[in-house]
């Protein structure tokens, strides 16, 4: 670098504002989150939050197991005393309750926690961000391919597929609610069409294993649109002189797109990637209009528990604490991602 | 020649009956809206089960129009959310700039660690600092106008500015700034350091100048995201005066029986100026993002 | 077009902006004082649109009717209410008169955001009000609703001819097996893919909880144990409500519910037989069937009909520089006289006996009488715990996993754990309903 050629306050004069503004509205509101974490703080309490040290994390993050030998053997299956019976009337198990559960010869472990649906909603959280960034992505490069075709009335094409993005959450929700409706819906009258009926009705969002990919299907298509615009930037940004020599080569559509606009998008699909992901890990709005975390917890996120207890249950010393663990495991990713890329060159910051 | 114009035909047919099938997949909320917001709740209800819910046929009514003007104060909660759109979205653009020029250009200590520190805070959700920073407005030194000249309050509850100063320095902003500006060729403000030019100069001749598509995409970012804001404005602004449009829409929702009719007239009016401008405008936030860094 | 594209910022468009801000901040600030008059500051909760001006109505009538005080009236956002009233709190802005919905009263009380009505608002007219509209927290009463709401079964005569089953009355509900087993001829003879709808589809908490832990009471069972108010042990996860979870989960699992109807209109549009729902569905349901629509009491599970009381109440905060203001307020609306007012404009169900007789609608031979007469006789209130959004939340999860299928007990004793560590966590174990907020 050359000789400093300002004053060394210039900087901080330049930054002030908004430093100032990001060390008011965010890093203060989050370091209060972090003292909230240590205390019993309620939001509406006649009293002030009480230092309590480490609890709101040992009730959110503690994990233990229960082993058991079977008690009798019904009909060759072995029968296990219940689960829940044992902690409940056990002091040493006070608090926990069964997360999953796996045999190992003829004794059953189950995997205890003190609070199984937070880690079942950082299961669902990254499910929704493995499935919905790809399926997210790939849409919106497919929609700005197709409105960069040079096609007429794109630009109406354009604000259309851009639609779901400005309209209102809650009314695109209640109408993608009755698409997936179990004997109504669109969705199974088409299945059932198209099938011949083979196809049985399916409850979209009243089915354990349906109702989070229903969540994503609507999500990606409620977003692709935005992502697609940048796309679509980022596809002008690619030099026509490119394809035109190509084309001269022989070259087809395929291996055009493959070797010309692939590599051209790469910076942009990274970008692309990354709010994506920042987006998909905060999800919360559609889980809490459409299927308010249910059917038995396979749709809550980490944000739908933090709300759920920070907010609606008003115990904020443990939202907050749901807040602050998750926001040290995605920060740990970043940290990790960034090191292995600074080790590999380039990247997006 | 553009590369549709080489291409046959019946590809282009092809093309064209896939967009429009594409266009029918991501219209039908927005066709819904626009259809019940012409109808009566009992006829939104009777007309959802066959392909009349998408379309504006039977009885239709200006009613519900009215409705959201008459009851929905939309007038008044409009000016309101333009007004904190308006100004978060312009003082965000100088000050996300500035910083970013700060982190960009110059050179000073520490400034690595803001770096970091910002691709950190890009990840901490508005949920999860949302109610201490309601603990906090709750309690900050505000200024009002009453009867009685300024006075000095003891909250920021209640009024435009706690629905704009919180969100005027944006990490995301600060961000795209930061990539544009970076990447701006650094021989120019060389030379005009050189001339005996101060940053403030370099920053208002040279980077402003050179990247102004980059501030075409940050407001269009930061005008959609204050527009729709919503969490916030519910539990900080109590009262009617500083009501936004988003929160305006709650009354449709809170009697026991919702008015369907008029929460679609009132989605209407809320879409439809947006998608308006968006068309307008999408050439040139097309062109815009180009000159961004994000295309790198 | 390059037009558009925002040139470089200028100071003075900043500057503007500056102006334009300061301007702004004019309109915030309080009103001017007009006369001599003392303003009162009132929070409700927006409602419907009937009832919100009827409420005006009244609140002009009681400016009208003296001159010493001026009651202001401001309609919040439900969606933020809560989180509204902790901030004005925190803020010291509280206003003085506010709504607050019943389950939410002892919570508010305990915090020391509501100041007793004991010596605002008389003990002889309180007690003419019947009991589930009065808010009670350790030993006092805060607030007192102007009306109530009632639950219902609705189905229709011919229905029931059809099917050869005898009409109920509130002397003589239907027992919980007379009810099975109608529900399954209705689901047998095919007509209805589900014969009963119970607004499943609204998943809100509050409704949840307003209409199903009736139902477990009438089972036997209950949200936590009143006489103590300090555990959910044994309450909610007996035996009682564990037969009431049964019988809930066995209601999705065989069709005679529906997970989620696709709209609120089952009923109307004669998808289902039978609906459960409020009072404030009367006039939809009227309409659609005329003559033929039967407003029943919900079914005796075995300890007799329960319907959910207490509806939005007036209280006075704490911080109010004028109770007895607030308090000729709260009592200018409880006259007879402005209850049947309110309730003949607004459908809702009056709470005094005097009331529903002046009242068109509730009178004795009104057309929505037999409302009243469900609540004076089943209603009954929601445990009066600063823990009970937790207890609304734990048992609308618990809820919603056994209609998912998820194994009754299990779920009855998360809601149980989850409840007994929030009593723990905030009344404490030695401090059982006494008021804090009192003081």
């Amino acid at each position: 670098m050359g000789v400093r050629r300002h004053s060394p306050i210039a900087p901080w004069l330049f930054g002030a504002p908004a430093l100032i503004g990001l060390m008011l509205f965010l890093v203060l509101p989050f370091v209060m989150a972090v003292i909230l974490t240590f205390t019993d703080q309620r939001l509406v309490s006649p009293r002030p939050g009480a230092f309590v040290g480490l609890r709101n994390y040992q009730r959110l993050l503690s994990v233990g197991a229960l082993v058991q030998t079977p008690e009798r053997s019904a009909a060759g299956a072995p029968v296990y005393a219940r689960v829940r019976s044992i902690t409940r009337g056990n002091r040493a198990y006070a608090g926990y309750r069964p997360l999953t559960a796996f045999r190992l010869g003829n004794r059953r472990v189950t995997v205890l926690a003190t609070d199984p649906a937070f880690l079942q909603a950082l299961g669902n959280t990254m499910l929704f961000a493995v499935l919905v960034v790809p399926l997210q992505c790939a849409m919106a490069l497919g929609l700005a391919l197709l409105v960069n075709a040079g096609l007429r009335g794109q630009t109406l094409f354009r604000a259309i597929f851009f639609s779901p993005v400005v309209m209102s959450m809650v009314i695109v929700s209640v109408v993608w609610a009755f698409l997936f409706n179990k004997d109504l819906g669109l969705f199974n009258q088409a299945l059932g069409w198209i099938s011949l009926g083979a196809v049985r009705p399916v409850d979209w969002l009243g089915n354990p294993a349906t109702a989070m990919p229903a969540i994503v299907i609507m999500s990606a298509w409620q977003g692709a649109g935005f992502q697609m615009l940048i796309l679509l930037a980022g596809l002008q940004g690619i030099s026509q002189e490119l394809y035109d020599a190509a084309r001269l080569d022989g070259a087809s559509a395929w291996q055009r797109f493959v070797h010309i606009t692939l590599p051209g998008l790469r910076q942009t699909v990274l970008f692309v990637a990354v709010v994506t992901t920042i987006a998909a890990l905060g999800l919360f709005t559609q889980v809490d209009v459409m299927t308010g975390g249910g059917p038995r917890g396979t749709t809550a996120t980490v944000m739908f528990e933090a709300v759920r207890h920070g907010v609606r249950e008003e115990n904020i010393a443990y939202g907050a604490t749901i807040s602050v663990v998750y926001f040290a495991l995605i920060t740990l990713v970043i940290v990790v991602q960034q090191a292995i890329r600074r080790r590999r060159g380039g990247g997006v910051a | 020649m553009t590369p549709a114009q080489r291409r046959s035909i019946p590809l282009r047919l092809a093309l064209h009956a896939l967009m429009v099938v594409l266009a029918a997949v991501f219209l039908f909320p927005f066709l819904f809206m626009l259809a019940s917001s012409l109808k009566t709740n009992d006829a939104i209800f009777a007309d959802l089960e066959s392909g009349r819910a998408l379309l504006p046929v039977g009885d239709l009514t200006g009613a519900n129009y009215v409705g959201a003007f008459a009851r929905g104060h939309i007038g008044h909660y409009l000016a309101n959310s333009v007004l904190i759109t308006v100004v978060t979205v312009a003082l965000g653009l100088v000050v996300n700039s500035l910083a970013a020029f700060a982190l960009a250009r110059l050179e000073w200590r520490g400034k690595q660690a803001v770096i970091t520190l910002l691709v950190i805070l890009l990840v901490v959700p508005f949920e999860a600092i949302s109610v201490p920073l309601m603990l906090l407005v709750a309690k900050l030194p505000g200024i009002a106008f009453g009867a009685d000249g300024v006075v000095l309050t003891g909250s920021w509850l209640d009024t435009i500015y706690v629905q704009i100063i919180p969100f005027v320095a944006n990490t995301f902003s600060i961000f795209l700034f930061y990539q544009v500006f970076r990447d701006i060729p650094k021989d120019f403000d060389e030379a005009a350091y050189v001339d005996g030019a101060t940053p403030w100069q370099v920053y208002r001749h040279i980077i402003v100048p050179s990247s102004g598509p980059v501030f075409a995409t940050v407001t269009i970012l930061q005008a959609l995201a204050m527009w729709n804001q919503y969490l916030w404005p519910l539990i900080t602004v109590p009262g009617e005066a500083a009501r936004p449009l988003m929160v305006g829409m709650e009354q449709f929702f809170s009697a026991r029986k919702t008015a369907w009719g008029e929460v679609m007239a009132y989605a209407a009016l809320i879409t439809v100026p947006v998608l308006i401008a968006f068309v307008f405008f999408q050439r040139w936030f097309v062109r815009s993002v180009v000159g961004s860094g994000v295309k790198g | 077009m390059p037009s558009l594209v925002p040139q470089p910022i200028r100071i003075d468009c900043v500057r503007r902006a500056v102006v334009l801000f300061g301007l702004l901040l004019g309109s915030c600030g309080p009103p001017p004082p007009r006369g001599d008059r003392i303003d009162l500051v009132l929070w409700k909760n927006q409602v419907g649109l009937d009832e919100a001006a009827i409420t005006n109505v009244l609140i002009d009538r009681f400016n009208a009717g003296q001159h010493r005080w001026r009651v202001i009236a401001q309609s919040l956002p439900q969606g933020g209410y809560d989180q509204s009233i902790v901030a004005a709190s925190l803020a010291g802005r509280m206003p003085c008169i506010v709504a607050v919905d019943s389950p939410m009263v002892a919570r508010y009380a305990w915090a020391g955001h509501l100041r007793p009505l004991d010596g605002q608002v008389s003990a002889a007219l309180l007690r003419r009000v019947s009991p589930a509209a009065v808010g009670r927290y350790g030993g006092h009463a805060y607030a007192v609703g102007q009306f109530d709401a009632a639950l219902a079964l609705y189905t229709r005569a011919s229905i029931l001819r059809r099917m050869h089953t005898r009409v109920p009355t509130l002397d003589r509900p239907w027992t919980g097996a007379e009810f099975q087993t109608l529900l399954e001829r209705l689901k047998a003879e095919g007509a209805y893919r589900y014969p009963l709808d119970l607004a499943t589809r609204d998943d809100k908490v509050s409704w949840w909880t307003y209409a199903f832990s009736p139902m477990l009471q009438s089972f036997g069972g209950d949200l936590i144990d009143r006489r103590t108010m300090t555990s959910a042990e044994g309450v909610l996860n007996g035996a009682p409500a564990q037969a009431f979870g049964a019988w809930f989960q066995a209601l999705f699992a065989k069709g005679l519910v529906a997970r989620a109807e696709p709209d609120e209109n089952a009923f109307v549009k004669a998808r289902a037989a039978i609906a459960y729902s409020g009072d404030w569905w009367e006039p939809d349901f009227r309409k659609a069937w005329g003559s033929d629509l039967l407003v029943l009491p919900p079914p005796d599970f075995g300890h007799g009909v329960v319907i959910g009381g207490g509806s939005w109440q007036w209280a006075i905060s704490r911080t109010c520089p004028h109770p007895d203001g607030a308090g000729a307020f709260i009592t200018f609306m409880l006259q007879d006289k402005q209850i049947a007012a309110m309730s003949d404009a607004s459908g809702n169900v009056p709470v005094t006996e005097h009331a529903a007789a002046l009242s068109r609608d509730f009178g004795p031979h009104g057309q929505s009488r037999v409302f009243f007469e469900l609540m004076r006789r089943f209603a009954r209130q929601r445990p009066a715990t600063p823990a009970f959004p937790t207890i609304a939340n734990a048992f609308t999860f618990a809820m919603r996993d056994v209609m998912d299928g998820k194994d009754v007990q299990d779920s009855l004793d998360d809601a149980t754990d989850d409840i007994d560590r929030a009593l723990a966590d905030t009344v404490g174990v030695d401090d059982r309903g006494r008021a804090r907020g009192a003081r």
